[in-house]
């Protein structure tokens, strides 16, 4: 009896007393912190992803309320927190731009080198010589980016080349991580136009690969109204930043690899076709090279 | 004093190498898998322990010694005079050294908070972890009642601190280990713990060398 007695008072002792000392210290020691912070703080997830680039929610709230950090970097909270954000701190949340993977390969025709008949999957294959076809640049068709894309945006067609379903596509880099071929990149949504083939032959050679290559012809470097594509290691490689997908490249590339290739977009508008004009003009008048 | 010495030494030896409480004892093997990703915070998680270790062992040694041992220094025995011969080592022990060192991360994370705002930055999202880390809570037990002698006040609080330097060389060991881990080609199904907990195991073997060094 005494024991559980002499229990009860010391614990009882105990907790009153290290309670009176916190609540002491919480009040002698209190920092005065910006009510934004934590507004902002409880409007996050509170997952600490990290994907905001900060250490954790907390830090991202900081960052937000007191050095005026965009509201739009929170990734899994989407563009709900990021207008909740915007209200606290009564900044109107720009939209990010989405974005969409987009598969660089147009294969047509390509045949095997050798009969593979290991394990099905594309880095397996990948493994043995680089893979069974005849392009070494060009996708091995066994579609482990299909198995791996998380929303299944991802499908495999007949002709043994994946499509990408840029509705369900989230951006997630999951398919541009796995491709053996790194064929995948993840671009605006808004940008139209792609190289879609990543051959580095001379054109006649990548020619007898496959019907859609990239030959090299330098048509679209010599159209190009803006500069933004440029043909490198024999291919034609275009520059983002540039390009304002006006799509005079995909009307003169012979082998119809460069693409306005995501049907049933809205054309181009007016004004950008005035841009071009103005343009076209400056890029013809001639230039004096110092 | 030369004894007094030989003693703390031994006692700083033995929790550093040979009874280390990661490796040789197994205790705080959660924040010692979860935090010990990179060096840095490896290094702030082992700093944050060592102190907080350091001052549980002081604190413990106090309410061991003057509240939960039986004997004429009982402070209960002055209103309960029965306490005096039972004590209450036995059924207090677990339940109040928890609840002394999480008052204590508490209490020491508010001032921090407020005298040295850089100090709270580095330690920070680390002390609040420690409040119920059972090395924590291993190294008051070790001082007090499970201590192979009676260890008085400087003798507990050194080993309270050998404990977290102990700790402390585990966790960079260990997050060096890790971050050349995460360069190397690990089969799918080890990467991550799985390879840690391998890697620890072969740590704690390698530890067992130390083993009879000091017989304390």
């Amino acid at each position: 009896m005494e024991t559980v007695l002499a229990a009860l008072i010391s614990m009882g002792f105990l907790g009153l007393f290290f309670g009176l000392g916190l609540a002491f210290a919480s009040e002698r020691f209190h920092v005065d912190v910006n009510p934004k912070v934590e507004q902002v703080e409880g409007s996050l997830p509170g997952i600490n992803c990290g994907a905001c680039g900060y250490a954790g929610c907390s830090k991202y709230a900081q960052a937000v309320a007191l050095e005026g950090v965009p509201v739009n970097l929170c990734v899994p909270g989407g563009e709900a927190v990021a207008e909740k954000l915007g209200n606290v701190m009564g900044v109107k949340a720009e939209k990010r731009e989405k974005r969409v993977a987009v598969l660089m390969c147009s294969a047509k025709n390509v045949k095997d080198k050798f009969h593979y008949s290991g394990v099905t999957n594309c880095r397996a294959a990948f493994l043995v010589q680089g893979g069974q076809k005849n392009c070494e640049y060009g996708c091995l068709s066994f579609g482990d980016c299909v198995v791996v894309c998380p929303t299944k945006a991802i499908k495999m067609q007949p002709n043994g080349l994946p499509v990408v379903n840029e509705d369900l596509c989230i951006a997630c880099g999951k398919c541009a991580e796995i491709c053996p071929k790194n064929l995948y990149k993840i671009l605006p949504i808004s940008k139209y136009v792609h190289v879609r083939c990543m051959n580095l032959d001379k054109g006649g050679t990548a020619k007898k690969k496959c019907d859609n290559p990239c030959i090299a012809c330098m048509k679209c470097q010599k159209v190009c109204p803006f500069d933004a594509i440029h043909v490198t290691n024999n291919l034609a490689v275009i520059d983002y930043n540039k390009c304002t997908s006006c799509g005079e490249c995909v009307k003169v590339c012979p082998t119809n690899i460069i693409r306005n290739y995501r049907d049933g977009r809205p054309a181009v508008a007016g004004w950008v076709n005035q841009w071009i004009d103005m343009a076209m003009v400056t890029k013809r008048s001639p230039k004096k090279r110092s | 004093m030369t004894g007094e010495l030989n003693t703390l030494f031994a006692i700083i030896m033995s929790v550093v190498f040979v009874n280390n409480f990661v490796v040789a004892r197994f205790l705080g093997l959660c924040p010692f898998l979860g935090v010990s990703q990179k060096t840095e915070s490896a290094l702030g998680m082992g700093m944050a322990v060592t102190f907080v270790m350091t001052l549980a062992s002081a604190v413990t040694w106090f309410l061991y010694n003057y509240v939960l041992l039986p004997g004429e220094s009982n402070l209960l025995g002055l209103m309960l005079p029965g306490v005096k011969e039972t004590g209450t080592v036995d059924v207090l022990k677990t339940i109040s050294y928890i609840l002394v060192i999480a008052t204590l991360v508490q209490f020491v994370e508010t001032v921090m908070k407020k005298t040295s705002p850089a100090l709270y930055e580095s330690l920070g999202i680390y002390l609040p972890l420690i409040t119920t880390n059972c090395a924590v809570l291993g190294v008051a037990l070790l001082g007090t009642t499970n201590a192979p002698q009676h260890l008085n006040l400087l003798e507990a609080s050194v080993q309270g601190f050998g404990a977290g330097i102990g700790f402390l060389i585990a966790m960079l060991l260990m997050s060096g280990i890790r971050e050349r881990l995460a360069l190397l080609n690990v089969p799918q199904s080890f990467r991550g713990v799985p390879i840690a907990f391998v890697c620890t195991a072969l740590m704690a073997l390698a530890f067992m060398g130390f083993s009879g060094m000091v017989s304390w």
